[in-house]
């Protein structure tokens, strides 16, 4: 429970919403306002910050975290759990591994890489699945139906999606961790900057929170071809690019697998979800329930098409 | 919740919190064993005879089985690879030291390898045959210096980490409880496995002249010493040490399985007699129960803490 409330995301650094990497997000805004004063009016209007669709933001980031709390946590697997089921395994099957080949710092970088590159590509599969694959879609369209994008967006996630993003990282971590226990034993650690991962933490640093804005970094064409800017994020949330950049850090993947759009291809971004869909998701109930609905209803609507 | 990352659970003791397990298992174990041997190998260089050398034997087994300055300093990774070659050594060192024992030059010059100087050497040079020489222990005290040599530069590793600013103890006990897991599984494969016959190497096929000191009749007496090592680590004791600091973090079931392995081992082993591994399979099995309380076991006790940034969706 010493995760809960407004205050705790603000001050764990574990968090999207730390201050500081609020506090560096403002910071880059106001550079990025210097060069481009035209979205300037847009973002710091209060229309913006008062959209019913930012308010229902607001309104869901602390329900949704009840469910979190007391529904979903009790029932994924610790990454843990599977770290060590991997290593025993690894250890009756293979016998006893020592290293002496590579020295504690080394085994911390690579660590390090293992858990940042593993949880990366995890994370732009499981995206690209919740796009893909129709039952999946329905839950996932709940983070899509926000009109406009606050930090606090990145809450708007069903619990369904939350549940496969916490079984994603338990399997993802737990298997690399595991590996790393067979074949480094306990000398396993992580590079990190206030308990996390140096990567992730640069990465929240350089304005992950823009993301979810309407302030349009990009890095530039070779940068993006790398890693995702806020920019080519937002194209992602835009109705006509559903289906690009489901990279989460790296660009590396979305280049791979044919889904990379760089921020100079788009310059109209229209967030949300078709005009007939958006009085879906008016309420924190509608963004629970509906996508369940929505899925009776589809169901029933096909039985009744193949009668 | 989502958090990621292990760290070590194994976390500061609130009764020990001015001292961290490795500094207390330095100060009240490591150093007075390195002072010990050097004190056994002066007695046996004083005094060439078995009773010496075994007793010397015994109180260098227990060093290296807790031998923690190699991952300390790395440039004394290989130390104690000049002190004893046993499992580490492809070419017949009997055949070589016999050509040591004939040849006319100075030891320092005979004795030009390091495996030349190691007590793996030693025991060929004194129990060879029934007769120690005049060339024997000259010999025999060459390589004697060369070993006190490398046991001051152990102490001194010891000693310098005492003094200086210590490395994070999450580092600390991760270190510990890795070389735990390497000793056991050497003494469970390499000094009991091999000549038994139940290591996966020489699976049913028992030859006592693989044992670790064979020629010595000391294998046993090495075996004894590791165990004694283990249970000076993890059993009851006045000063904080690496059992006592696991039960105060959570690890009780764990350290009592480690202690009851390590007991089973030593009751084993004093069944079998005259270094004659023929019927060692339970000696075998018990010391493998203490392999897997450490690595199965005792390494779950790793408070394994979740962090990451949130990755609730995108």
């Amino acid at each position: 429970m010493n995760d809960f409330f407004a205050l705790e995301y603000l001050i764990n650094p574990n968090k999207r919403i730390f201050w500081v990497y609020i506090l560096s997000s403002i910071l880059i805004t106001i550079i990025y306002f210097y060069f481009n004063s035209r979205s300037k009016k847009v973002v710091l209007s209060s229309k913006l910050w008062l959209h019913p669709s930012a308010k229902l933001d607001y309104y869901y980031f602390f329900i949704s975290y009840f469910v979190k709390v007391f529904m979903l946590i009790p029932i994924v697997v610790s990454a843990k759990t599977i770290a060590f089921f991997v290593n025993k395994h690894l250890y009756l099957q293979f016998d006893y591994y020592e290293n002496t080949f590579f020295s504690y710092e080394v085994v911390i970088v690579m660590y390090t890489l293992s858990l940042f590159l593993i949880s990366d590509f995890s994370r732009y599969w499981l995206h690209r699945f919740l796009h893909k694959i129709p039952f999946l879609w329905e839950f996932h369209k709940v983070h899509h139906s926000a009109k406009v994008l606050t930090p606090i967006t990145f809450y708007r996630v069903h619990p369904i999606e939350n549940l496969l993003y916490g079984i994603r990282y338990s399997l993802s971590i737990g298997f690399v961790t595991g590996i790393f226990i067979y074949f480094f034993g306990a000398m396993i650690d992580i590079y990190s900057v206030l308990g996390v991962n140096i990567i992730v933490f640069v990465f929240s640093i350089l304005g992950a929170n823009l993301r979810h804005s309407h302030v349009q970094v990009s890095f530039g064409e070779k940068i993006e071809k790398w890693f995702i800017s806020p920019k080519q994020h937002q194209i992602h949330h835009s109705r006509r690019h559903f289906n690009k950049n489901y990279g989460g850090t790296l660009a590396i993947w979305d280049r791979l697998f044919g889904s990379l759009s760089l921020s100079k291809e788009v310059k109209i971004l229209k967030f949300g979800l078709r005009k007939n869909q958006m009085n879906d998701y008016l309420s924190v109930f509608d963004l629970l329930i509906k996508p369940f609905k929505l899925l009776i209803l589809n169901k029933i609507l096909k039985k009744r098409k193949l009668k | 919740m989502k958090k990621i990352l292990f760290m070590m659970m194994i976390l500061v003791s609130t009764v020990f919190a001015d001292q961290t397990a490795l500094n207390s298992i330095l100060k009240n174990i490591s150093i007075p064993n390195v002072d010990k041997t050097i004190k056994n190998a002066n007695v046996l260089k004083e005094n060439l005879n078995e009773q010496n050398f075994k007793k010397f034997l015994s109180s260098w087994k227990k060093v290296e089985a807790l031998y923690f300055a190699g991952e300390i300093d790395n440039d004394y990774l290989d130390t104690p690879r000049y002190i004893d070659v046993f499992h580490n050594l492809k070419e017949d060192l009997k055949e070589q030291m016999q050509r040591v024992i004939a040849s006319k030059d100075e030891p320092n010059i005979a004795l030009f390898k390091n495996s030349f100087k190691t007590i793996n050497a030693l025991e060929y040079v004194l129990f060879n045959d029934d007769k120690i020489t005049k060339r024997e222990k000259l010999l025999s005290l060459a390589i004697l210096d060369s070993i006190v040599s490398h046991l001051n530069d152990i102490k001194g590793v010891y000693t310098q980490y005492l003094s200086s600013k210590p490395k994070s103890e999450t580092w600390e006990n991760a270190m510990i409880i890795n070389s735990l897991i390497a000793s056991t599984y050497r003494l469970k494969e390499w000094r009991i496995g091999d000549p038994s016959g139940n290591s996966s190497k020489y699976k049913d096929n028992a030859d006592n002249k693989r044992a670790e000191y064979f020629l010595s009749k000391s294998s046993f007496l090495a075996i004894k010493s590791i165990l004694d090592a283990h249970e000076e680590i993890m059993g009851e004791s006045k000063y904080l040490n690496f059992g006592k600091m696991a039960v105060q973090s959570g690890a009780k079931a764990e350290v009592a399985e480690v202690e009851n392995a390590i007991h089973n081992s030593l009751n084993e082993l004093k069944k079998l007699k005259n270094d004659d591994f023929s019927n060692a399979k339970d000696l075998y099995e018990d010391v493998k129960s203490l392999h897997n309380a450490y690595y199965l076991s005792l390494i779950e006790q790793l408070a394994i803490t979740a962090k990451i940034l949130d990755a609730d969706g995108d």
